[in-house]
């Protein structure tokens, strides 16, 4: 059976020593304002070079189960969200704190955060196999316009205009383009650069737009992390834990919508825990009271922002299309580990697609017990003046680049994408369709030539593909349609 | 007229678009195909972009392309509940120094450090950035700044060096002096 054969291929000590070392990382990294889930992976995958691929992923994917909890814990206990995915948590998370009542919150992320992570897994364990016929029944053509909606959605979604995600987008797919074209062989963008003739490597890309600009930002804010003083996370953690399992079907509804919003390439958490929130909102007998420090108010969104990850796996497994941002950077694990998601990964890595599950199911459940019992120690990180950080962060980031390929003009490279990065986040320019863009800007190429030797342009008429192109066009011209919504009183 | 922030980055953006369009008119018609399929369109899509941010009159017609989304409403519920760090009954943390570092100087320390590496290898640029950093821009005293650049360079050299058996750069000197890569 493929899910124990997953779970027996995670099962040794080497790989449990990375899940247990990764969830303590991720929580550090998610309660730490601005740093989150993207800078840890940008900091963590060249480390990653030289493990075996459960190993790898036992790290990043298992730690980041318990990014979302560690982002709680500054949400609840001072009212900063440690992630995006974390803000609706403080809406009650941080009333309940005021109210004294900060570690039955904090029993109840923890419990709603794990408990998300385990239906977002096993959501992702019965996709499986319906991914493998869908993918294997797709041509060249579908292939390419499965890969040209997930961008487009991405950049749609991704926070900020429509425009600049679309030409963060087209930029990312141009930046793909450098090195030899697969039909001709012809030599494009490299300048006479020898360096440049493989194409832009995925890794400085990465450290580059997330790590480098997040300090520079990070640094350009001053002072501590978080501006406020830490409350001390008090008893009635138990009490929490049980009020998860007295609002059980909240908890599964909210962690259904956090599935299904994961599922929609680039939407992500920080959509994901809001929304939940507003349906416990509107479902409520008593919706006045959100806001004042209810117990629904924190459960919500916390198993909402959990699940999300197992949803957003399944078309990064699928076809290459991140679900999220953090997704998105996790590709270049999947390529630094020789794993190409699409049919291969779904027909000849079948166990470790398992073992993926059973990552999100553990490091969901140490991230809960580990992080409470740490929670406090935790927050004090966000105390640290950013300037004692950023060093330390610069340094391990820049290794990184250097790292994975022992290429000086990666940290070059780098360090160009760090000034791209903070132009893109000072102004607006969502950094997640760039990556996308870059990764599946090859299998666009690929398959429309393939496309065209196979039909000629006449697969634009094939019958998945038109609806492709329809909803494409949709996700662009949607916005245009709609009509302007009311402002609220 | 003075440029606006956004409205330069956004000339560089479209500069960079319109080099990839220009450059691919000199490939052959395979490998020029798909850059222009996907290139032109990125060319209007940032053009259209700088009349919303410069253009009033463009703004109001098509604002919609040029503003912040609300995918299932979001922002309406993020608008509707008190946004976080507004709770008003919350002490500020006392004792930390508020250092707040201009990001063209903290751009001028990374590329201070990257030009470190390239002369001097990573083994000796990370304790330097390290210590040089916390004393001189954080404020930190000598003992920890001494301190902290010792343990970097031991965790560096027990990470990398060791466990991982990754080969750092020596530097250009480095190199130079020992006449060996």
């Amino acid at each position: 059976m493929p899910l124990v054969e997953g779970l027996v291929l995670l099962l040794n000590p080497i790989s449990m020593m990375y899940l247990v070392l990764g969830v303590l990382l991720f929580l550090a990294f998610g309660a730490m304002p601005g740093l989150g889930g993207p800078v840890a992976f940008a900091i963590l995958i060249p480390l990653t070079y030289t493990m075996d691929p459960v190993s790898a992923f036992a790290l990043l994917v298992g730690g980041h189960s318990a990014v979302m909890f560690g982002g709680s814990i500054s949400a609840i206990l001072i009212n900063t969200p440690g992630t995006g995915q974390n803000v609706a948590t403080c809406f009650d998370g941080y009333a309940l704190t005021q109210q004294g009542r900060a570690g039955e919150a904090l029993g109840a992320s923890a419990t709603s955060s794990a408990m998300g992570s385990i239906v977002g897994a096993f959501v992702l364990a019965g996709m499986i196999p319906v991914m493998r016929a869908v993918v294997l029944a797709f041509g060249p053509p579908e292939l390419l316009f499965i890969c040209l909606f997930g961008l487009t959605t991405i950049a749609a979604v991704s926070k900020g205009s429509l425009l600049k995600g679309l030409a963060a987008a087209v930029l990312g797919l141009l930046l793909s383009f450098i090195g030899f074209e697969p039909v001709s062989g012809d030599l494009r963008y490299t300048f006479g650069t020898l360096y440049l003739w493989e194409g832009v490597d995925l890794i400085p890309m990465i450290i580059g737009l997330f790590a480098i600009a997040e300090v520079v930002h990070l640094a350009g804010t001053g002072g501590a992390i978080a501006k406020r003083k830490v409350s001390k996370a008090a008893k009635g953690v138990l009490k929490g834990v049980r009020a998860v399992f007295r609002h059980w079907f909240l908890m599964i509804r909210c962690s259904a919508i956090g599935t299904v919003i994961g599922l929609i390439p680039g939407a992500g958490g920080a959509i994901a825990n809001v929304v939940a929130y507003g349906h416990a909102v509107s479902t409520s007998k008593y919706p006045e009271k959100f806001g004042t420090g209810i117990i629904e108010g924190v459960i919500a969104p916390e198993s909402s922002n959990d699940a999300k990850d197992g949803g957003a796996l399944v078309p990064t497994v699928a076809f290459g299309i991140p679900g999220s941002e953090s997704m998105a950077i996790l590709l270049g694990a999947f390529l630094i580990q020789g794993l190409q998601p699409g049919p291969e990964m779904l027909t000849k890595h079948v166990d470790f697609l398992f073992s993926l599950v059973w990552m999100l199911v553990l490091g969901g459940i140490l991230g809960a017990v580990i992080g409470l019992s740490v929670a406090h120690r935790l927050t004090r990180l966000t105390a640290v003046p950013f300037s004692l950080l950023a060093p330390l962060i610069l340094a391990v980031a820049l290794l990184g680049s250097f790292g994975t390929r022992g290429l000086l003009n990666d940290v070059f490279l780098t360090l160009a994408f760090g000034f791209l990065g903070y132009g893109m986040k000072k102004y607006g320019y969502p950094r997640g369709p760039i990556v996308i863009g870059l990764v599946l800007g090859h299998i666009v190429e690929r398959n429309l030539h393939l496309s065209l030797q196979l039909f000629g342009w006449h697969f634009l008429l094939r019958p998945i593909t038109l609806g492709l192109l329809i909803a494409l066009v949709a996700v662009v011209a949607l916005p245009l349609l709609s009509k302007p919504r009311r402002r609220q009183a | 007229m003075k440029l606006k922030g956004d409205t330069v980055f956004g000339i560089l953006m479209l500069a960079a678009i319109t080099m990839f369009v220009c450059y691919s008119l000199r490939y052959s018609p395979t490998a020029r195909l798909v850059p222009l399929i996907i290139g032109i369109p990125g060319l209007v899509f940032m053009i259209l972009q700088l009349m919303i941010d410069n253009l009033p009159g463009v703004s109001k017609r098509v604002g919609k392309l040029g503003s912040k989304k609300d995918l299932f409403g979001a922002e309406q519920i993020r608008a509707r509940e008190k946004g976080p760090g507004e709770a008003g009954a919350v002490e500020k943390a006392p004792s930390v120094p508020q250092r707040r570092i201009p990001e063209g100087i903290m751009f001028v320390w990374i590329i201070s450090f990257v030009v470190l590496i390239y002369l001097f290898g990573y083994l000796v640029a990370i304790p330097a950035l390290v210590f040089s950093f916390l004393k001189f821009r954080a404020g930190a005293s000598w003992a920890f700044s001494i301190l902290s650049a010792v343990l970097m360079e031991a965790v560096v050299y027990a990470g990398f060096v060791i466990l991982l058996n990754v080969s750092l750069y020596k530097g250009l000197v480095f190199i130079l002096i020992s006449g060996r890569p």
